[in-house]
């Protein structure tokens, strides 16, 4: 039997991105700017990608959590922590990229407009969840407190979605996940398509080595608990009796 | 506005994008090898 430290790293995962990154990259950069909305529509291009992902991401911690209560394998807690720190990233650079975007298109970095400030909300909240987990080191007290809190978070993802139909927005509305065909032409609708599975790829492969990196962890944490649990075991069984004091 | 400032606008977002995921993914890799070697020390 291998032990975690032992393990297989696969490299197949670091190829991958890098591959992923260049797919978006290539594509975003030779499609056609908008009519519009100029060369800064190649924003776009990452920017969309971001936020699928951060929802996948989330929506991801919400069903590994829900496994983990249900089946009580920690496997379910490091599958969930690994997306929600995946989840974090791309939210905030989800939230970068609109600066980005807002600034030369809108006039401002930020505005408190209902879609900013429930995805500013939404990436402090999955902050706690990521500093919720470093309040104890006991694996199963941690995963059952996380995995309640990831449960419950996921409500904010259709919040933070549907803000811009609730609510007037000075965002604009879904470019792709709606009910109705997108209305933008062919080819930037596939450049999007392309760059937001390309995004999904850089996921997956993200989430093999984080969860391998938290598997690591675990094992270290166990390594901590069973020597500091020996050493406790020593003072327990074999007390200084000699009344000699240390 | 101008389409070369646009694209300053553009270059400074795929800069940050690029500059942000190869951050990200070397502090995984950086973490898995300190987790690996943590471990062999205990071992």
């Amino acid at each position: 039997m291998t032990t975690p430290e032992q393990s297989p790293s696969p490299t197949w995962p670091w190829i991958a991105m890098a591959v992923a990154g260049l797919v978006t990259f290539v594509a975003a950069m030779t499609v056609s700017a908008d009519a519009v909305q100029g060369e800064l529509s190649r924003i776009m291009y990452v920017h969309v990608p971001a936020a699928w992902l951060a929802y996948l991401a989330f929506g991801v911690t919400m069903f590994a959590s829900a496994m983990y209560l249900w089946k009580k394998d920690l496997k379910w807690d490091r599958r969930a922590l690994a997306s929600a720190e995946i989840g974090v990233f791309f939210t905030g650079l989800l939230i970068g990229l609109g600066m980005i975007w807002g600034k030369p298109t809108w006039g401002v970095w930020w505005t408190w407009d209902a879609r900013l400030t429930l995805t500013a909300i939404m990436f402090f909240v999955y902050l706690g969840y990521l500093a919720l987990r470093r309040t104890t080191d006991d694996l199963r007290t941690r995963a059952k407190r996380s995995s309640i809190f990831g449960v419950l978070a996921i409500v904010q993802v259709p919040v933070v979605h549907f803000s811009v139909v609730w609510w007037r927005s000075l965002h604009q509305a879904p470019t792709l996940l709606r009910p109705e065909p997108p209305e933008m032409d062919t080819s930037m609708a596939v450049t999007l398509l392309i760059a937001v599975a390309s995004f999904t790829v850089m996921y997956v492969a993200m989430m093999v080595k984080r969860i391998e990196l938290a598997r690591l962890e675990d094992a270290v944490v166990i390594a901590d608990q069973t020597h500091s649990g020996a050493a406790a075991g020593d003072a327990v069984t074999a007390p200084n009796l000699s009344g000699r004091g240390m | 506005m101008d389409p070369a400032v646009q694209w300053n606008w553009v270059i400074l977002a795929y800069g940050f994008t690029y500059a942000a995921l190869v951050l990200f993914t070397a502090s995984i890799a950086a973490r898995i090898t300190r987790a690996r070697r943590r471990l062999a020390e205990r071992s």
